[in-house]
């Protein structure tokens, strides 16, 4: 079976505090998110919960952030920057997460690579590595701006391969 | 018209430890795709505290050329390599801090043709860093194998770890 | 299959759900020039996203070419370019350029026989008359000669409109793409 589409939201006018994807079926092998996001400020650290819980994660992330690359630990569960307000208008960051195995009983892997992007010198492009350390079936997904709001125009779709 | 791809062509999953995994064939199992997807999620059954190299070789022959840029939580680093009969891929072991599988994805590009060498973008974790990068395999021919395999002659890939291969018509 | 918004509400869930969302739209094999055009994007409208899948070589006689994207014909000055470059990890970022590029991402005439540049680019909700378009590249040349990188790289177009051309060419004043090159366009539903 080739590429799936799970489903697919699109944030409307008033945005929204948070996206969540649940009951996903457990009939692929991985998962693939692919995102066009922007939130109520910029610059914000983007977060990955699962299943409920942004526990047992460790992460490796290397960010460009205009002036130098970096590498970091933190946050554990950390994807990706999000475009926001107070910056370039109607610039939303394209994201794309891969998690592997994810309706299996082992830990799980989770790669995520994103571009944030604005005119001007701060852009963080980055990658990021991360473990969830539960052998839980991987049901719900969501992405968190710290305590910012979604942006109308968000859009995350979510995929299964197998 | 539009063609429905990213197909899954083959896969293996370790019920026990194992020495090798192998996908073979490949001009028949993957005829008329043009890009391979491999997608790994493995551990060693070695003893070290970190990582030990998951082999790839195409063919059971030729020679790589590699770069690699590596990070951990606070700094970075780079490897290149030139000439090598298998590629390095650093994964966790059994005693690992972290004994999650490792996740390795690898991109090979036109594997069937035989105009140029192929080209893999490539991905994945380990114990300590996680990795990206490129790397060439300097055969014109096509790839009809692909083979991993564990550094190291009492060290398997053990049980539970998944390899699946996908197709990518274009 | 459920979807939770948490807060002010007002989204909607596509109904294309269930099935298979990774097309191959077009693929393209240069036979000569140096600029390929994937034209009409904006009538793909079965679909959120897009993927460019390359493998690429120059003729010109250097070792490391450069590939400029521009969308919609646009030629001027309002692409920004930013990568991380893996070998070893450095920088480039361009900000108000006439296309986005990262440089040395594939081999010319004078670099190692046989070696390919390839390259995977998607586009994010391409057909939005609301956004910048924002593009996300990861890009790989491994060919002796002085170019061999890699790349993680955000794009950014300074337009709303919608996609409806992808041009990628050469950068540069001479040269063509080598026999062997291919430019592959997927359709992901969303």
């Amino acid at each position: 079976m080739p590429m799936t589409l799970v489903g697919s939201v699109t944030v409307g006018a008033g945005g929204a505090s948070s996206l969540e994807f649940s009951n996903i079926p457990a009939t692929g092998t991985d998962l693939v998110v692919l995102g066009s996001i922007r939130c109520s400020s910029w610059g914000v650290n983007l977060t990955l919960e699962l299943n409920g819980s942004a526990s047992n994660f460790s992460s490796k992330g290397l960010l460009y952030n205009g002036t130098t690359i970096n590498a970091y630990g933190s946050p554990s569960n950390w994807v990706g920057v999000a475009n926001g307000t107070n910056r370039a208008t109607n610039v939303f960051s394209n994201i794309r997460i891969d998690i592997a195995n994810y309706a299996t009983t082992q830990n799980k892997g989770i790669q995520a690579s994103n571009a944030y992007a604005d005119f001007q010198t701060t852009s963080y492009p980055s990658f990021h590595n991360l473990v969830w350390s539960n052998s839980a079936t991987i049901n719900s997904i969501k992405l968190v701006p710290e305590d910012k709001t979604w942006l109308e125009g968000t859009i995350l779709s979510v995929y299964t391969i197998s | 018209m539009p063609t429905p791809t990213y197909d899954l062509l083959a896969s293996t999953v370790l019920g026990s430890n194992t020495a090798t995994v192998n996908f073979t064939n490949l001009g028949t199992v993957a005829a008329g795709y043009r890009d391979l997807v491999l997608v790994c999620m493995a551990r060693s059954s070695g003893t070290s505290s970190g990582n030990e190299a998951l082999l790839l070789d195409f063919n059971s022959t030729g020679a790589f050329d590699a770069t690699s840029s590596a990070w951990d939580t606070s700094s970075t680093s780079s490897q290149t390599s030139s000439g090598s009969s298998k590629i390095e891929n650093y994964i966790r072991t059994s005693q690992s801090s972290n004994t999650t599988p490792s996740f390795l994805i690898f991109h090979i590009f036109d594997f069937a043709q035989t105009n140029k060498h192929k080209t893999v973008l490539r991905r994945y974790d380990s114990s300590t860093y996680s990795w990206w990068g490129v790397f060439r395999w300097n055969q014109t021919s096509a790839i009809t194998s692909i083979n991993l395999d564990v550094e190291g002659t009492s060290t398997d890939i053990v049980a539970g770890s998944t390899f699946y291969l996908y197709g990518i018509v274009s | 299959m459920s979807f939770i918004l948490l807060g002010i509400l007002n989204s909607q869930v596509t109904a294309a759900a269930g099935g298979p969302a990774y097309d191959l739209i077009e693929t393209t094999t240069a036979t000569s020039g140096g600029s390929i055009t994937f034209s009409n994007v904006n009538n793909l409208t079965d679909y959120k996203h897009l993927q460019i899948r390359y493998v690429a070589r120059g003729t010109e006689a250097n070792t490391g070419g450069t590939i400029g994207i521009r969308l919609n014909g646009v030629t001027a000055s309002d692409y920004s370019s930013h990568s991380i470059i893996g070998s070893p990890s450095t920088s480039g970022s361009a900000d108000f350029t006439t296309y986005f590029f990262a440089n040395d991402t594939i081999p010319l005439g004078s670099s190692t026989t046989s070696a390919f540049g390839v390259g995977i680019i998607e586009f994010t909700d391409f057909l939005s008359t609301s956004k910048h378009k924002v593009i996300r590249a990861w890009l790989g040349n491994q060919a002796l000669g002085g170019t061999r990188n890699f790349y993680l790289t955000g794009m950014l177009t300074n337009t709303t409109a919608a996609i409806s051309s992808i041009n990628l060419f050469i950068v540069g004043t001479s040269g063509n793409y080598a026999t062997g090159t291919r430019f592959s366009l997927y359709g992901i539903k969303g």
